[in-house]
C-alpha cells in the first residue's frame, strides 16, 4: 500500500503576498501582482511589466543582517524554506525524523552569475567561488539529515521537486521532505524571454497584460517568488497530530519530445501526465472540482494546453472549472508550479474558485469552463494542478482536501 | 516501507546499468562533436546546445550502441541529466553582449539551451523519449544528486528504462566572455541506461541511513573494499565522476575486483558494482 503524502507546512514569497491567508485573500480578490518597474531602464522604453516579489521576508528568529549577507537568490529559497518549517512546526522540534529538500530551480547559476555581474562581480570568472548550491545551502542552515537536490525543467520545475519529494516519502527514504520552485526575474532572463517573442507587449496597461485564455492575449507577464512545501508521511504526520493542508494525492509526468521550446500540438504526451497523475490518486475525470491551469497568455501555449485539458478528462472537462492564476501572480517560471499548487490550497481551504482574471473576451479555440474576473464558491475536494516547460516536460499534481 | 512507519532503518535501493556510455572532448573537439555526435541526429539539433549537452547526447548514443539496447524502444523512457555549472561559458558571453548592446543582444537560446534542463530536454527530443526528462543538481554535488534522484525514479517504477546523464567540464573553465574558453579543460560525459530491477550485469545499488541515533550507516551490502568514499568538496565531486569515467572504461576483470562506490553528502553511498562482484561478496 502506497504512503499516503501530507502538506503540513507552507512556506511562500509571491507578488501577492508572503503569508498563506495574505496570498489566498489577493488571489479569491482577484488582485493582479503586476506592475510597470524600470528593470531595463535603458532599454526597451524604460520600463517593464513584471509581478515583483517586493521585500523577501526574513523568517522569524534570524537575524536581519546575517540574513541580508546571503545573495538574493539564497534570500528567497532560504526564506521560503525555513517558513515553510516554522509553520509545521518543525524549526526546532525534529526528533528523529528524517528530513530532505527537492528545490525546483531552473537556472541559479545563470541568475546569480548575471546578479553578481551587474553588482560589478566577475564570479562567473572564477569558477573557485561557486562552491555549493541553494538546496545545499538550504539543507545546512537548517540542519537537514535527508537527501537534497535542484530540479529543473524550466516552468515545471516545482512540479518535478514536488513529485521527487513525494516518492522519496513513499519509498521510505525520508520523512519529511521540503519541496517547491522559485525564480527571480533579472534583466537578462527578461531579454530573453522578450527576444523569443514570449512576453506580452502590452506595456501600457500592465493590469491588463496577464490574460490567459483570453483572445486578445500576447505572451506571458514574468512574475517571481516561489513556495516550497512540508510534506510529510502519514506515520509522521499522525504521529505529532500535524495540522494538514491538503494531501498531495497524485503526481504524473511526461514529456513531449518534439521541440525545446514550442508546445507540441500533439495533446496526447501532455494528457498523458494528467491522466497518470488522475490513476496515481486514484481519482476519475468526474471526481475532480477545479483545474489550476499552467496557461500563461501565450497564444500557442494556452490553445495547446486546452486540447490536453479536452483530451485528458474527455467529455467531463465541461464540468471541470478551469483558472490560470497567473493572469494575477505572473508567470514565475521555476516558481510556477509551486505557487499553483499554493492556489490550489487556497481553493480547498476556502471552498472557492480562484478566477482567471482579464479574460474579457475567451477565446473559442480555449473551450473550457473558465472562471473569468471573480472568484466564486465551490465545494473543492480534489484539484489538479498542470506546469508544462521548455524541453516538452509536463506534470500534474492532484491534491485533495484532508478528511 | 509499509506504510505508517518512519524511515528509521536504513533504506536500499537497487537497480540495473543495461549499458554505459564514456564521452570526453577538449573546447576544440566540441565543434566536429556539435555537428556528428555519434548517431541519427536531425541537420543543427545541437547548434545551440550548452557543451554539456553535446557531450552528454554523444554519451547516451555511444551506450544505444550496446548490443544489450540492441532492439530496445525508447518512446516511454524518462532522461535525468545533472550537469555542472552548465551555462557558464555562454553565460559570460551573453553578459559581455548585454553590457555592449543592451537587451536586443541577448539571444533568445541562453534561456532554453544553456539552462539546467537544456541536456535532459535535448536528449528527450532528439530519442522521441516521452517518459519523464528534468535536470538535476546544476552544482558541485550534481553527482550524488543525479544518483539519489535517479535511483528513486527507476525503484518500483512503471518505467521501462531511464536515462541517468552525468556531465562536467574538468577543470572548470574560466570563460573568455565570448562563448568559449582558453582553460585547457575537457568536457566530459557518462550515461547509464538503467532498469529496474535486477539483471544480470552492471548493477547501481544505493544505501541510505536511517533516521534516529540508532540507525547505523550501511546495512545491506558493505561499501565496496579498496574504494575511498569522497568527502563533501566540489573538487571531490569532480573527481568522483571522473573516476566513474575511469571505471567504466576499464575492462571488466577490473570492474569486479574494484567497484565504484561514491559516498553522498547526507549519509549513505552508492555503488556500482558487477553482478559477479555482489555474488563473490555473498559467497564470502
Amino acid at each position: 500500500m502506497k504512503q499516503r503524502v501530507w502538506i503540513t507546512g507552507v512556506g511562500a514569497a509571491t507578488p501577492l503576498g508572503h503569508q498563506f491567508e495574505t496570498f489566498a485573500q489577493s488571489l479569491l480578490a482577484g488582485k493582479s501582482g503586476v506592475e510597470s518597474r524600470p528593470l531595463l531602464p535603458h532599454d526597451l522604453g524604460g520600463r517593464q511589466n513584471i509581478a515583483p516579489v517586493g521585500q523577501i521576508p526574513v523568517p522569524s528568529g534570524w537575524d536581519e543582517g546575517a540574513f541580508g549577507r546571503f545573495n538574493r537568490m539564497e534570500q528567497l529559497t532560504l526564506s521560503c524554506a525555513a517558513r515553510a518549517l516554522q509553520d509545521a512546526g518543525l524549526a526546532t522540534e525534529r526528533g528523529d525524523l528524517r528530513i530532505g529538500i527537492v528545490l525546483g530551480l531552473g537556472a541559479e547559476y545563470l541568475r546569480v552569475w548575471e546578479l553578481d555581474t551587474l553588482a560589478g562581480g566577475n564570479r562567473v570568472y572564477t569558477p573557485e567561488s561557486d562552491v555549493t548550491t541553494a538546496a545545499h545551502l538550504i539543507h545546512r542552515e537548517l540542519g537537514l539529515n535527508g537527501p537534497a537536490a535542484a530540479t529543473a525543467a524550466a516552468c515545471a520545475s516545482g512540479g518535478y521537486a514536488l513529485g521527487v519529494a513525494r516518492r522519496w516519502i513513499q519509498l521510505g527514504w525520508v520523512d519529511v521532505c521540503l519541496a517547491g520552485g522559485c525564480d527571480l526575474i533579472t534583466p537578462m532572463s527578461y531579454g530573453g524571454f522578450y527576444n523569443l517573442r514570449a512576453l506580452s507587449r502590452r506595456e501600457d496597461s500592465p493590469q491588463a497584460a496577464s490574460r490567459p485564455f483570453d483572445r486578445a492575449r500576447d505572451g506571458f507577464v514574468m512574475g517571481e517568488g516561489g513556495s516550497l512545501f512540508v510534506l510529510e508521511s502519514e506515520a509522521s504526520a499522525a504521529g505529532r497530530d500535524a495540522f494538514r493542508y491538503a494531501e498531495f494525492a497524485g503526481f504524473g509526468a511526461s514529456s513531449d519530445a518534439t521541440h525545446m521550446v514550442i508546445p507540441s500540438s500533439e495533446p496526447g504526451p501532455a494528457s498523458g501526465a494528467v491522466k497518470s497523475a488522475l490513476a496515481d490518486a486514484g481519482v476519475g475525470p468526474d471526481e475532480v472540482d477545479y483545474v489550476n491551469a499552467h496557461a500563461a497568455g501565450t497564444p500557442v501555449g494556452d490553445r495547446a494546453e486546452s486540447r490536453v485539458l479536452q483530451l485528458a478528462f474527455g467529455e467531463a472537462i465541461s464540468r471541470i472549472p478551469v483558472s490560470s492564476t497567473k493572469s494575477m501572480t505572473g508567470h514565475l517560471l521555476s516558481g510556477a508550479a509551486a505557487v499553483e499548487a499554493l492556489a490550489c490550497l487556497v481553493a480547498i481551504r476556502h471552498q472557492a474558485l480562484p478566477p482567471t482574471i482579464n479574460l474579457d473576451d475567451p477565446d473559442p479555440e480555449c473551450e473550457l469552463l473558465h472562471v473569468p474576473h471573480h472568484a466564486r464558491p465551490a465545494p473543492v475536494r480534489v484539484v489538479a494542478s498542470n506546469s508544462l516547460g521548455f524541453g516538452g516536460s509536463n506534470t500534474c499534481l492532484v491534491l485533495r482536501k484532508a478528511a | 516501507m509499509p506504510a505508517g512507519q518512519l524511515a528509521a532503518s536504513a533504506a536500499t535501493s537497487t537497480c540495473s546499468v543495461a549499458a554505459t556510455g564514456v564521452v570526453a572532448a577538449a573546447p576544440a573537439e566540441l565543434s566536429a562533436l556539435r555537428d556528428q555526435p555519434g548517431g541519427p541526429v536531425p541537420p543543427r539539433f545541437l547548434r545551440h546546445s550548452d557543451e554539456q549537452t553535446v557531450v552528454g547526447l554523444a554519451a547516451v548514443l555511444q551506450a544505444m550502441g550496446s548490443p544489450a539496447l540492441r532492439d530496445e524502444c525508447y518512446d516511454e523512457w524518462g532522461v535525468v541529466a545533472a550537469p555542472v555549472f552548465p551555462g557558464r561559458l555562454s553565460g559570460a558571453g551573453t553578459f559581455t553582449k548585454f553590457r555592449e548592446g543592451g537587451c536586443a543582444a541577448i539571444s533568445p537560446h541562453i534561456i532554453p539551451q544553456n539552462s539546467l534542463h537544456s541536456v535532459a530536454g535535448a536528449i528527450s527530443i532528439c530519442l522521441g523519449m516521452h517518459g519523464p526528462n528534468f535536470g538535476i543538481g546544476g552544482g558541485p554535488h550534481a553527482l550524488a544528486e543525479g544518483l539519489t534522484v535517479a535511483l528513486s525514479l527507476v525503484d518500483q517504477s512503471s518505467l521501462p528504462g531511464l536515462w541517468l546523464v552525468l556531465t562536467q567540464w574538468s577543470p572548470e573553465p574560466v570563460p573568455d566572455g565570448r562563448g568559449g574558453t582558453q582553460t585547457e579543460t575537457t568536457c566530459q560525459g557518462v550515461a547509464l541506461a538503467l532498469r529496474p530491477g535486477r539483471e544480470q550485469g552492471m548493477a547501481l545499488r544505493m544505501t541510505l541511513p536511517g533516521a534516529g541515533p540508532a540507525a547505523g550507516p550501511a546495512t545491506f551490502l558493505a561499501p565496496a573494499p579498496h574504494t575511498a568514499v569522497d568527502p563533501e568538496t566540489p573538487a571531490a565531486g569532480r573527481e568522483s565522476l571522473a573516476r566513474l569515467a575511469r571505471w567504466l572504461t576499464a575492462d571488466e576483470p577490473r570492474q569486479i575486483a574494484l567497484p565504484w562506490s561514491f559516498g553522498l553528502p547526507w549519509g549513505g553511498h552508492v555503488d556500482l558494482i558487477q553482478q559477479q562482484y555482489q555474488q563473490q561478496a555473498k559467497a564470502a
